[in-house]
């Protein structure tokens, strides 16, 4: 069984008057992995591939996704329920065939990637029929933890736009999605809404050929999974407002609106499953003022697995007229402030150039350059030199590049809240 | 564990013997020290009982006690209920004393003993933990509660080695101190706190010290300092390297040099015996809290004779008012709970940057030595 452990790291002091706690909780589970001694979780993959006619355009792209498909497949673990579902204007089941859940085994693997080399490219792009027919089959299977790849070379098309906002409310909180665009042709924006409503990443792989190893990468992740369902439950005091709770590392993810209320002070936010591994959080609560010397507990956060607390971390709110102490920044808090704020500054800086307004780019290209140097991003440094030529990274002084590659764009937007953790010390 | 913790003391209602940490006589059920004031408590009035929140309820918000967390966090507001030792009294009536978490300090690190042991023999004890050691607030508790059970002791079975007695009983607090258990912490030193005792005997007052923490004579013919500080500042001065004014100005002047502590240099403690002069006067025990607003004996005697009789001046804990405000000595005269009171108060008004305590022992020379108060 997994055990979680969380850490919070803030500056509880707060000067007379003020009302605004920050905190960086950092949460790590160990132990939780299926590959481990002990039973693994039933779990559940299902992989949606796109076959719309635009996948043979390269013919590339379509074969790089049979390939990866079946890759895939080939890392599921014995025992773990899988099914393939081809995307076009519908959802077809390409396996297993009879529709339905198969267990993985040396059989069904071989037979599924004989069914996935039969795949071909033609038809529409109907993301939210995919996801319906996914859910259905998710259904099957409520115990156990799901996931789902989905992979689009291209727009939805052909539902009414408001019919994907209507299936991913119904399927929020039935399984994960990591959606995969492959290609330049796919709309940053929609697979973004996709993978943030379903608790997953987006990213863009421009290259067919690297889409074996990606998908690789994302099975092997997902069957590292051991503990479905967690949720940061969080408690503020009488008075208090949770202003967001935002998860920081690895990527961004703001989870504030998708809070279930638990009790009047208490709510849940839901992360989904969880392996070996350590994300952190930043919360902000804003209290209600105390006198000088007061202190006072802002927020309690606690780990809930199914519904059962695991372990907590405290924020506090200690009021001092100690200058020395309420001026004091916490390292992890402005890291991580920093961070979002270079992910705004490149999603805005984007959408200003592709509206043609190049100051407004300039600008916030030019600012999301001098906090990537700052934070030592240098992820993010290199794909902000695909898109502006940086004259000086520390003043954030830039000039739009006239010629810029789609995919290195879109690759900057996907992966504008990706973060990198701060060194340790504390 | 064998080490006495507590002092025996005798009830000043009825005189029969109680511990020092409990809190009503079992024979006449007289409340006992220490008194636990939480702030901000009400004024005791004669409807007191019905209005007083529920005991254990949340001091802020009024939540049921069980909403307090055991943490002590009230889950409903999340206000850190005060620790009973944020704000402690003793009152024998003849003496008293005050501790305070002043208004900085998140916890109060101060601990003092103080008890009658046999009429007229009276114990005292203040010790400051140092806030840059680990659990200092536990240091000073065990290095004040070991060190009044020894001076107890000695008062009934050798009152005439009282010095020596001083110097056992600071070896006991340094055993008590030094036998904590603690979580070892890579920056922090072991748990260490400062000490000075009392022992109010025959009109003689035996002092022992080790570290900052202070004694006065308040009283005739001229007030003043009764202990000298093992500080950097008072080595400095000491050693010809530096004028008071150099040495005071220094960021290291209240660095101490001597403790109670595994860690604490090796050497007996200060001992002397003072014997007041003739007149009525006080002698005040406390710790840096106070005296770090008036070093000067004259400046705390002004403070202490400038409280009148009736103690209304609206103080930071609100309980002044009708018990115990009048002096024995009659109408007028002011309490040594309200002295103590009224210059813990002084230093939280002039910052409280410190955790504060003040004992205040009336000594009469001439008259009875101590009178206890009327049942």
């Amino acid at each position: 069984m997994s055990t979680f452990t969380a850490d919070t790291y803030q500056n509880e002091y707060l000067s007379e008057g003020a009302t605004e706690v920050n905190a960086v909780v950092t949460v790590t589970a160990g132990g939780s992995g299926a590959g481990a001694a002990s039973a693994p979780t039933d779990a559940v993959e299902i992989i949606v591939i796109d076959c719309s006619g635009s996948m043979d355009y390269p013919p590339s792209k379509i074969r790089a996704a049979r390939q990866a498909t079946a890759t895939a497949i080939g890392c599921l673990r014995d025992g773990v329920w899988f099914a393939v579902i081809a995307g076009t204007k519908t959802a077809r089941q390409v396996f297993p065939p009879t529709g339905g859940l198969v267990r993985a085994s040396p059989e069904t693997r071989a037979e599924a990637g004989a069914e996935v080399a039969r795949l071909k490219a033609n038809g529409g792009t109907a993301i939210g029929e995919w996801l319906v027919l996914a859910d259905q089959l998710f259904a099957q299977q409520p115990t156990a933890i799901h996931h789902a790849i989905l992979l689009t070379d291209g727009k939805d098309e052909g539902e009414y736009p408001q019919y994907l906002d209507q299936v991913l409310a119904a399927c929020q909180g039935h399984f994960q999605c990591d959606c995969r665009g492959v290609g330049t042709d796919w709309v940053v924006s929609e697979l973004r809404k996709v993978a943030t409503a379903l608790l997953g990443s987006v990213d863009i792989v421009a290259d067919p050929g690297e889409l074996e190893a990606d998908f690789q990468s994302m099975i092997e992740a997902a069957m590292g999974k051991g503990v479905n369902n967690v949720a940061l439950r969080v408690w503020a005091p009488q008075g208090a407002e949770v202003m967001f709770v935002k998860q920081v590392s690895p990527n961004i993810d703001d989870l504030t609106p998708k809070r279930t209320v638990v009790n009047p002070l208490t709510a849940d936010y839901p992360t989904g499953a969880w392996g070996d591994e350590s994300r952190d959080y930043h919360l902000c609560i804003k209290v209600r003022p105390g006198n000088v010397g007061d202190e006072m507990l802002a927020g309690r956060v606690s780990l809930v697995v199914d519904d059962q607390p695991q372990s907590q971390a405290l924020v506090k709110a200690t009021w001092t007229d100690d200058t020395q102490l309420s001026t004091r920044i916490n390292q992890a808090v402005a890291h991580y402030t920093g961070q979002a704020e270079l992910a705004q500054n490149i999603q805005e800086g984007l959408e200003a150039r592709k509206q043609g307004d190049e100051n407004t780019a300039t600008l916030k290209l030019g600012r999301a350059v001098q906090l990537a140097a700052e934070a030592g991003n240098e992820a993010t440094t290199k794909l902000l030199a695909k898109v502006v030529d940086v004259e000086d990274a520390a003043s954030g002084t830039v000039r739009l590049k006239r010629q810029v590659d789609d995919a290195d764009e879109m690759a900057l937007d996907t992966r504008s809240t990706k973060t990198v953790r701060l060194g340790k010390s504390t | 564990m064998t080490r006495p913790t507590v002092a025996e003391v005798a009830c000043p209602s009825c005189g029969a013997v109680a511990l020092a940490a409990d809190r009503f006589c079992e024979t006449c059920g007289t409340t006992l020290s220490p008194t636990e004031d939480s702030s901000p408590a009400p004024a005791p009035t004669a409807d007191a009982d019905a209005s007083a929140p529920e005991p254990g309820a949340c001091v802020k918000c009024g939540a049921a006690p069980e909403r307090i967390d055991g943490d002590g966090y009230c889950q409903e507001c999340g206000f850190k209920q005060p620790s009973p030792r944020d704000h402690q009294e003793i009152d024998l009536g003849a003496a008293a004393g005050v501790t305070d978490r002043g208004l900085h300090h998140r916890r109060n690190e101060d601990a003092m003993a103080l008890a009658w042991v046999a009429d007229p023999t009276l114990v005292a004890v203040v010790c400051d933990g140092v806030s840059t050691s680990i659990d200092p607030d536990i240091a000073s508790q065990a290095a004040a509660d070991a060190a009044a059970a020894v001076l107890a002791d000695a008062v009934h079975q050798r009152p005439d080695q009282l010095e020596q007695a001083t110097v056992d009983a600071v070896a006991a607090a340094q055993a008590a101190v030094t036998s904590l258990v603690y979580e070892p912490d890579g920056l922090l030193p072991a748990p260490s706190c400062t000490f000075v005792s009392a022992v109010v005997h025959d009109g003689r007052v035996t002092l022992g010290w080790l570290g900052d923490s202070r004694a006065y004579w308040l009283g005739p013919p001229r007030a003043q300092r009764l202990t000298t500080d093992d500080s950097w500042a008072t080595e400095m001065v000491a050693a010809g390297s530096m004028t008071e004014e150099e040495a005071e100005a220094d960021d290291r002047a209240h660095s101490i040099t001597r403790w109670i502590g595994s860690d604490s240099p090796d050497g007996p403690p200060h001992v002397t015996t003072f014997e007041p002069p003739a007149g009525p006067g006080s002698l005040l025990v406390c710790s840096d809290g106070l005296w770090n607003y008036a070093p000067g004996a004259d400046r705390i005697a002004e403070l202490a004779g400038a409280i009148g009789g009736n103690d209304d001046d609206g103080h930071a804990h609100g309980t002044g008012g009708t018990d115990g405000t009048d002096g024995p000595a009659g109408r007028g005269t002011p309490s040594a709970l309200a002295v103590a009171r009224h210059l813990t108060d002084f230093a939280r008004d002039a910052g409280g940057h410190d955790n504060i305590t003040v004992l205040v022992i009336p000594i009469d020379p001439a008259g009875p030595p101590q009178e206890t108060p009327p049942a």
